[in-house]
């Protein structure tokens, strides 16, 4: 499992998926964690077993929708997309994340420059 | 999101209905194997790929676990809500429930009454019709007719005989497991102190490890003990019997019980929940063959035409039942060619146990029976659901502001509805709970009430599984019925005219009001049916009390008799019967004694042909089959019965060798026309050679019901006939009562062991008569008293809410001058019409269909005008007084207070 604990990246795992699916869907479980993998740069290898209590989390909330697809070799994957209400949720997690990285950067008397 | 997708999440499904948790294992597994192939792509060896994708995915089972813990949180979460919606919903209907306690209250009444009928009823049909016979395998159970040629298919499947049942059961080894043959019987249990009556099957040997009951004591009967003739007599007995007559001493096993005048030993107990083959409960059980042991000289059971038993047989276990049929076919044509004067044509059927409810033939109309009894209940509870149905409906015009309100707020229809449902199901339920306890109640009722038959009938009723659940279910659907009306009509989302407390579009107000008076219309018309049905039952019970049944007799003591099981020969009992007939004359109280085969109106009949001799009499030349009895000389005097011409039997008449009889009055005019009759002969055969001559002529009577036409009746001398069986008849002027215990007395004192099968009091004998008219009128009495009820405060309901919505309009009224009692007249004159309109009908409806029941009304026309007439009054009288109260208050409407009130 990804280490939890505060400012870990565990509760960041949604807002990943979120923009993953935001930019570009529909996107199979591998898929997705390719997708993170890539954009982080290398940074972020997620512990792939940990995506899918994740995806449960947000199916459940409703704010993605999935369907299942054959894939060229005929084995079924199933796709997920942003779904309406999971648009808006990921937009407003982000700006929540937005601001509470401005808030502990004043607190901590750091400025955006520092963290290059 | 879209409401199916809604829907879809809701419960854990997919695009195409799967569940959540089934796909993610292949999901999970499609993971692996692509980021399998990926890695292996990156020049990884398959083990070493396989090794990093266990790394990268970590525990298999703590993921799907959490994921399963996931959905398992959601409908957690789902059902918690939804049952608090529930809970909240029932306590707003607790609290408006009990805020009208009157309401309430008269609701849960009316449908406990309605339920609870509803409920014993249907126990009745549950008893019947669901019984599982606690055997061993009942799937495998068969039942064995022999056919009846000639006959049309109504009783085709008729009994069997015993040489046919031993065949069959040694040549159909290849199909069956075992055959048993078995029949019901009437034992009388007689020790000295007291007599009953007691239900039982005789039975073969094999009959309780064929059915695989276990007996809870002792055993069953073993085939070489008790299967032979000539074995000492054994008995079962019932599980109730021994509880009840033996106090469930378990030393009963080797103890004799006296039966049939002979002491049989008990070897076994049944079950508690065994009580026989047939709907009565059986109380005890014995040996087939004991027959020629019991009675020397009858030959039942070596007749291979003698068909009077019932066959009972268990499959093998991979035997069809065609293959039964098919063995069955070759066994009766083998009989057919080896006994062919009784075998002839006959066949055997089988059909399997479960499919038989009583008999083939009979179930269908039994089943009818109970069928149309249970549709009669449910009128009933039919009327108290337009009651309610329109109670609420007011109730729900009452409160349509509160609702106007709501929905303004948003509160979707749905959940309105919901609400208003749920309150109608609370009423409902807890209707149906006090139902049934009404229902057991009644069923108690049922149960202790023995028909004077000397029969002990006990039916197995009781609240079992299958009739709580009817009761339950049927509570449910009768919430929802009378709920839904009410909730639809009220939850039309009419805002404005709702907070407006206006009464909205005329026409949609009309429409409300006709609604609501034709629940009332038909709650009359059906209460006025079942009223009529009744009245016309009482009155003919009324009648039953007063027709000339042709005796005449108010006390006495009527004891029978049985001489044939005790083993007496022919002049052996006629000695008995006179030295009994001596000793009880002498008896204090006693003015006369009588004795005869056949009590008039009793429930038997034994008939006679009768050929003409030489013209002297109009008999059919063929033989005329006509009803008799034997009597003695005393009988006449006894029963009140007037000889009008000619003479009574005497004593000579005993060793006359010339026969004699006396006829009744119909039997005289109807075949001696010319009228010259005493002295006339006639023939007992067709030869001519057994002369009899008509020595008197009596009074006609009632022989078999009191309803019956004029009919001709034979008497013939019972010391001519040498009876095995007889009434004893003793007659006195005051209250019999003291004198059975004398009767009893004298009875042992001749012979200690003969069965008496009864002694009863003259009253009592005569109540036999009545009971099947009696309690028909009961009970459709008491239903209709039911539905008068309800229709009277379904009646009281409306009008009153009519008032109370025209409070306004009275005022103003009342204003402009009307006086009181122009105001009370008009409102009395709207319940009057809509009672009379709904009686009519009822009494049109009734006037259709009291013609079938014409045959079972004695001295009353099924249209009698009386009853119809004093219906349609009652019915008047309730409308009245139910307008009354709410018109008096209408007329004391102060106008200003009304103009006021909204």
């Amino acid at each position: 499992m990804a280490p939890r604990g505060a400012g870990s990246l565990y509760g960041m795992l949604d807002l990943l998926i979120l923009k993953s699916l935001s930019t570009s869907g529909p996107l199979h479980g591998v898929e997705i964690a390719n997708h993170i993998h890539r954009i982080s740069e290398s940074n972020l290898h997620i512990e792939e077993g940990s995506l899918y209590p994740a995806l449960h989390r947000l199916q459940n909330k409703g704010f993605v929708d999935w369907e299942w697809k054959s894939s060229e070799k005929g084995q079924r994957a199933k796709y997920y997309t942003l779904s309406p209400d999971g648009e808006k949720a990921f937009q407003s997690r982000m700006k929540g994340w937005i601001r509470n990285t401005r808030t502990m950067l004043k607190v901590l008397d750091l400025s955006l420059e520092v963290l290059q | 999101m879209s409401g199916s997708r809604r829907l879809k999440r809701e419960f854990h499904l997919d695009q195409y209905g799967h569940r959540l948790d089934e796909s993610l294992d292949e999901e999970l597994k499609f993971h692996q194997e692509e980021r399998l192939k990926q890695l292996m792509q990156t020049g990884l060896t398959r083990e070493e790929a396989q090794a990093e994708v266990r790394r990268l995915f970590g525990d298999v089972e703590e993921i799907r676990e959490e994921c399963q813990e996931l959905n398992r949180g959601v409908s957690r979460r789902q059902r918690r809500m939804f049952l608090k919606d529930i809970s909240l919903d029932i306590r707003f209907a607790l609290r408006t429930l009990r805020r009208q306690p009157v309401f309430t209250l008269v609701a849960i009444l009316s449908l406990a009454l309605g339920i609870g009928a509803n409920t014993a009823i249907f126990s009745i049909y549950s008893s019947i019709f669901l019984k599982k016979l606690p055997v061993h395998e009942p799937g495998q159970l068969v039942e064995l007719y022999s056919n009846e040629p000639g006959t049309d298919d109504f009783m085709e499947h008729s009994v069997s005989s015993y040489p046919d049942f031993m065949d069959i059961r040694e040549q159909g080894a290849e199909v069956f497991e075992d055959v048993m043959i078995y029949t019901v019987t009437v034992a009388i249990f007689d020790n000295g102190e007291d007599s009953e009556y007691l239900f039982g099957e005789m039975v073969s040997a094999n009959y309780f490890e064929l059915l695989g009951v276990d007996p809870i004591l002792g055993r069953g009967f073993i085939e070489e003990e008790e299967g032979i003739v000539g074995s000492p007599p054994t008995a079962v007995i019932g599980y109730t019997f021994w509880q009840n007559r033996f106090g469930g001493d378990p030393g009963v096993i080797g103890t004799t019980i006296p039966l049939n005048g002979h002491d049989y030993t008990i070897v076994g107990v049944t079950p508690k929940n065994f009580r026989g083959l047939y709907p009565l409960t059986a109380d005890v059980w014995y040996p087939i063959t004991l027959i020629p042991t019991l009675h020397p000289g009858d030959n039942q059971l070596s007749l291979r035409n003698n068909q009077t038993f019932f066959l009972k047989a268990r499959l093998r276990e991979d035997v069809t039942i065609d293959e039964a049929r098919v063995v069955l076919d070759v066994i009766a044509t083998r009989l057919a060619r080896e006994y062919p004067e009784t075998n002839e044509s006959r066949r055997f059927l089988v059909l399997p146990s479960q499919k038989v409810s009583i008999h083939p033939d009979l179930d269908t109309v039994i089943h009818g029976f109970t069928v149309f009894l249970m549709c009669m209940v449910g009128l009933v509870l039919l009327i108290a659901c337009t009651n309610l149905a329109g109670l609420l409906l007011a109730r729900a015009m009452a409160r349509r502001r509160e609702i106007g309100v709501r929905l303004a707020i948003g509160a979707s229809r749905f959940r309105l509805m919901r609400q208003l449902l749920t309150e109608s199901t609370l009423l409902a339920l807890i209707g149906g709970l006090v139902g049934l306890a009404f229902g057991w109640w009644l069923i108690h009722l049922l149960v202790t009430f023995q028909p004077p038959v000397p029969l002990p009938i006990h039916l197995d009723l009781g609240i079992n599984g299958n009739v709580f659940a009817f009761t339950f279910c049927l509570s449910i659907v009768t919430g929802i019925i009378f709920g839904l009306l009410p909730a639809t009509q009220s939850t039309r989302p009419e805002l404005v005219n709702a907070l407006k407390n206006a009464d909205g579009a005329f026409g949609r107000h009309l429409r409300k009001l006709y609604l609501r008076n034709t629940l009332v219309i038909s709650q009359v018309a059906i209460s006025a049916l079942l009223l009529i049905f009744s009245g016309l039952f009482l009155r003919s019970l009324g009648n039953a009390s007063t027709v000339d049944a042709g005796f005449d007799i108010e006390h006495g003591v009527i004891a029978t008799l049985e001489t044939s099981e005790s083993g007496y020969s022919r002049e052996e009992s006629r000695m008995f019967f006179a030295d009994l007939l001596n000793r009880v004359a002498t008896l204090p109280g006693v003015v006369s004694v009588g004795m005869t085969d056949q009590m008039p109106l009793g429930y038997s009949i034994s008939t006679q042909d009768f050929y003409p001799v030489s013209g002297t009499s109009e008999l059919d030349a063929e033989g005329e089959d006509l009803d008799y009895s034997s009597v003695d000389p005393g009988y006449f005097q006894t029963m009140g019965i007037p000889v009008l011409l000619g003479r009574n039997f005497n004593e000579l008449d005993l060793t006359r060798a010339e026969r004699a009889m006396i006829i009744n009055e119909t039997m005289a005019h109807r075949f001696w026309p010319d009228g010259n009759v005493i002295g006339s002969q006639v023939a007992l055969d067709e030869s001519g050679e057994a002369l009899i001559t008509v020595v008197g002529i009596a009074e006609d009577g009632k022989y078999h019901s009191l309803g019956e036409a004029p009919q001709p009746f034979v008497y013939l001398a019972s010391a001519q006939q040498s009876n095995m069986f007889a009434h004893v008849i003793a007659r006195t002027n005051d209250s019999a009562s003291s004198l059975v215990p004398m009767v009893r007395d004298q009875i042992r004192q001749i012979d200690g062991s003969i069965p008496i099968l009864d002694i009863v009091t003259v009253p009592e004998h005569l109540q036999l008569m009545l009971f099947l008219p009696r309690a028909l009128a009961s009970l459709l009495a008491g239903l209709g008293c039911l539905s008068l009820i309800l229709g009277t405060i379904g009646l009281y309901g409306v009008i009153a809410y009519d008032v109370s919505r025209r409070t306004r309009e009275v005022g103003i009224r009342i204003s402009l001058g009307a006086r009181k009692s122009q105001v009370l007249r008009q409102i009395v004159g709207n319940g009057l019409k809509l009672v009379v309109i709904g009686t009519m009908i009822g009494l049109a409806f009734a006037f259709l269909t009291t013609r079938f029941l014409a045959s079972m009304l004695l001295g009353i026309s099924p249209t009698d005008t009386m009853t119809f007439l004093g219906v349609f009054l009652l019915f008047i009288g309730v409308a009245i007084a139910a307008s009354w109260r709410p018109a008096w208050r209408a007329a004391d409407i102060n106008p200003i207070e009304a103009l006021r009130q909204e």
